[in-house]
């Protein structure tokens, strides 16, 4: 249950491990042999390392989430995959996996089907990366068609100047959507009846519930204690266990 | 048949009518105790209102020749019927009026007026027929037969009417009129079909007095030692209510017609009566006690029996399973029974029932049914909850088991042997086992936001600058002259593709050198081509010999146009030396 400190550690500046991709092919050596716990931890230790890849992060993240799985921790699970998503956000196996495990834990689906999650989808299935070369590449086509239109004018040049300008809009509503949430620190909670506290206390009643595998915005943090912003607007105190933190978007791009 | 389907709609009709007829609008009915009366007796004029207490008469018809009145105290009875198999309370108001005949002669009473309910409402106009004398009984045969004394509700039964008259006077008689107060106003009864076995054999008769029958003429018999001639028909009913039924007043009226021109009406030469014997069907409550569940109405002496279309099919296969009840039965009227909600057909998928035909004496119900597994050997018998009016029982009519064989779709596994069935079930996909770094795959480095930022700035920037650098230099781009500058050279290769004549080819460069150098076309006719481009042109590209072979040119074509010289330069001779103008600055 206290694996998410380790990915908070990784968030945190860590020592370099040169050894994490030895801790890699031995946490899937422990695996393979059914010892899952073993498994957790070494690939805990090579997600500290500050030079992970991108995609390297989203192996290990995705890996603890059947770490996870296999030990009948299935809201954590979610919280893995969705970690793992994050920085590599089309992966079909991911899913694969976080659907299961969501459907599998009562939950909704991460993708409802319907046309919110559809367009949040399309939105959410670039890296900061990868949404920077689209703005950047629609940037330079709207360019060329200024160009034209400004040597030789005319209709069809003025549509294309007006189409690259459409075309860069588009292509920005990724960057957009990571640039909104890159200062927020996402958290998502990993445990059932999760109730918020006004205080960082156990003995003060509750002022309100957080549903499980909600994602949450971190605000404040003290020993044992994490404060959140629910999506509905709640702020409130609850126990650092039974959150978790998500890849900051930050150290992705 | 038209007829019989009509009865049995109507009947239908009224069975799932009645409920609501009883509880919510009131009926009136008259009838005579006797179509036909000697002079001198009294006839019954018998008012029914049903399903109202609040009923009163304001008014009696008078007619010349009889004595209306007086009328008797209302007489109030309580009924109860079992209607769709719920019962229903009914309430009716009898009066019984005499009337007194004081001439012979053919009357018709006028509508009784009744208030019911605070409306008005008037009775049918009905016929008496007052005679000297009912004489001639001798001479004729008339008799009623029901087919049973006691019914219970629901349960169909038939008056048989038999008659007829001596065989001698056949030659003489040339009408007949059944006089039957009842036919057709029979309250508490549901009129089903006459039932006519041999149509060929079938004639008219008169029914009281207004309307015609069709009757059966059977084999002439030996009535009291002499030839008679005989027709039959027969009436079916079907009770709705306990109670008695009386079926009184019933003369047959036979004769010689004669006369009745277009100017004169028909007068009776002869006239003969036969009095049938007044009789009456009790009708009883079906009993509670042994009453099914799931009784449908079924009445009678029902036997059935069933059939398919097939008995070989494989699992899901449709079969069709035509069960027919016959017999003596209330067969229009019962509910078929569904075997989807019997016992013994877990193993089938009942689709549901199609009426293949229904009558008096039978009915025809085909059911959808579609076997779910191969261990099904029979289709199980259908059971149908009926009551026998003879042994006063309920009793069950059920269609023998019919064996079938039923084999398993290709492919399908079963239990048999032990086989287990294998079972999937979802998981989360494998881990990754392999980091993406080592088959060299590399996170795309990303662009500063801020090289983004600028870039979007200075876009619309530098299109600003372009445009005013190239609009201060060159003109407007989008200007007629200038597009038709920067198509020039297209339209010159079209235009001699298109050319037919030295003169078409001719103006078709003097076009092109009009457009590239933004003036008419004809500023070119007559220019020295040398000094013009050398004027023009000082630090340009063009070279001199383009600036010759564009003078030789147009010297040639010019000659060629409006004299006899014959040109010496093709079409891509042209059109690179056009190329090489444009390119020289032109």
């Amino acid at each position: 249950m206290l694996g998410f400190l380790s990915l908070l550690l990784a968030l945190l500046p860590a020592v370099s491990s040169p050894d994490w991709t030895k801790d890699f092919d031995e946490g899937v050596a422990a695996y393979r042999r059914g010892d899952y716990a073993s498994a957790e931890t070494l690939w805990k230790e090579a997600l500290r390392a500050p030079e992970l890849e991108a995609f390297d992060r989203a192996a290990i993240t995705r890996n603890l989430g059947n770490a996870a799985w296999r030990q009948a921790r299935g809201l954590e699970a979610v919280a893995w995959y969705t970690a793992s998503l994050r920085s590599s956000p089309r992966d079909a196996e991911t899913w694969a996996s976080l659907e299961h495990a969501r459907q599998a834990s009562e939950l909704e689906p991460a993708d409802r089907g319907d046309l919110t999650s559809t367009l949040r989808r399309i939105v959410e299935s670039w890296t900061p990366a990868e949404a920077q070369w689209m703005v950047a590449g629609a940037t330079f086509l709207w360019l060329l068609a200024l160009i034209g239109e400004a040597l030789r004018g005319g209709i069809a040049w003025r549509v294309a100047a007006w189409s690259g300008f459409f075309l860069v809009a588009v292509a920005a509503l990724p960057l957009i959507w990571h640039l909104r949430g890159a200062d927020r620190e996402v958290w998502m909670v990993v445990e059932r009846d999760v109730e918020l506290a006004s205080e960082p206390r156990a003995d003060l009643g509750a002022t309100g519930a957080v549903e499980p595998a909600q994602e949450v915005i971190g605000l404040d943090q003290v020993p044992d204690w994490v404060r959140i912003e629910t999506a509905g607007g709640a702020r409130g105190w609850v126990p650092r266990e039974s959150v978790m933190p998500l890849t900051p978007l930050s150290t992705n791009s | 048949m038209n007829k019989r389907i009509l009865a049995a709609l109507a009947a239908l009709v009224c069975l799932g009518a009645l409920p609501q007829a009883a509880q919510n609008r009131a009926s009136v009915q008259t009838r005579l105790t006797q179509g036909i009366v000697k002079l001198g007796a009294v006839v019954g004029l018998i008012v029914e209102v049903d399903g109202t207490d609040q009923a009163q008469i304001d008014e009696l018809p008078k007619v010349a020749g009889l004595t209306i009145g007086p009328v008797s105290r209302p007489s109030r009875q309580f009924y109860q019927s079992l209607i769709n198999g719920r019962f229903q309370s009914t309430t009716r108001v009898t009066w019984t009026v005499d009337v007194r005949p004081i001439g012979t002669g053919e009357f018709e009473i006028p509508p009784v007026v009744l208030r019911v309910d605070g409306q008005r409402i008037e009775t049918r106009p009905q016929k008496l027929k007052v005679v000297e004398d009912l004489q001639g009984g001798d001479l004729g045969l008339f008799e009623i037969t029901p087919s049973t004394r006691t019914v219970v509700e629901g349960q169909p039964f038939s008056i048989h009417i038999r008659f007829g008259f001596d065989a001698t006077l056949s030659k003489r008689v040339n009408y007949a009129n059944l006089s039957l107060p009842w036919w057709g106003a029979m309250p508490g009864t549901l009129e089903l079909e006459q039932g006519i076995t041999n149509r060929n054999r079938q004639t008219e008769v008169t029914l009281n007095g207004s309307e015609t029958i069709l009757v059966e003429r059977r084999e002439n018999e030996l009535v009291r030692g002499r030839e008679f001639v005989i027709f039959e028909v027969k009436q079916s009913l079907i009770p709705t209510r306990t109670g008695r039924l009386e079926f009184s007043g019933n003369v047959f009226e036979f004769g010689q017609l004669r006369g009745g021109t277009f100017f004169t009406r028909q007068s009776k030469a002869e006239a003969y009566y036969v009095v049938a014997d007044e009789f009456g069907v009790d009708v009883i409550a079906l009993p509670e006690d042994g009453r099914p569940f799931d009784f449908g109405g079924a009445i009678g002496s029902i036997d059935v029996r069933a059939t398919t279309d097939t008995r070989d099919l494989t699992v899901g296969d449709s079969v069709k399973l035509t069960v027919e009840w016959f017999g003596e039965g209330n067969f229009e009227f019962f509910d078929a029974p569904d075997p989807a909600r019997g016992d013994g057909f877990g193993d089938f998928r009942v689709y549901g029932s199609t009426e293949k035909s229904k009558g008096f004496d039978h009915r025809s119900v085909v059911y959808d049914l579609a076997p779910l597994t191969a261990s099904v050997d029979e289709i199980p018998g259908v059971r149908l909850p009926v009551f026998d009016p003879e042994t006063g029982e309920y009793l069950e009519v059920t269609t023998p088991a019919i064996p079938i064989r039923v084999r398993a779709l290709e492919g399908a596994r079963t239990l048999e042997g032990g086989a287990v069935e294998p079972a999937y079930e979802r998981d989360i996909e494998d881990i990754q086992a392999a980091l993406p770094s080592r088959t060299g795959r590399r996170d795309l480095p990303g662009i500063p936001n801020g090289v983004l930022a600028g870039a979007l700035v200075l876009t619309p920037l530098s299109w600003l600058f372009v445009r005013t650098q190239v609009r201060r230099r060159l003109g407007n781009p989008d200007a007629p002259l200038e597009r038709r500058r920067r198509r020039a050279r297209r339209e010159l290769g079209k235009a001699l593709s298109r050319a037919q004549s030295p003169r078409d080819e001719f103006e078709a460069v003097l076009t092109f050198l009009g457009a590239r150098s933004r003036e008419s076309d004809s500023a070119w006719i007559g220019r020295d081509v040398a000094d013009y481009l050398e004027e023009r042109n000082g630090d340009a590209k063009l070279a001199p010999e383009d600036s010759r072979e564009l003078s030789e040119l147009l010297q040639e074509l010019d000659a060629s146009a409006f004299g006899e010289k014959p040109r010496s330069r093709d079409k891509a001779t042209v059109l690179a030396l056009a190329d090489r103008l444009i390119g020289g600055g032109l």
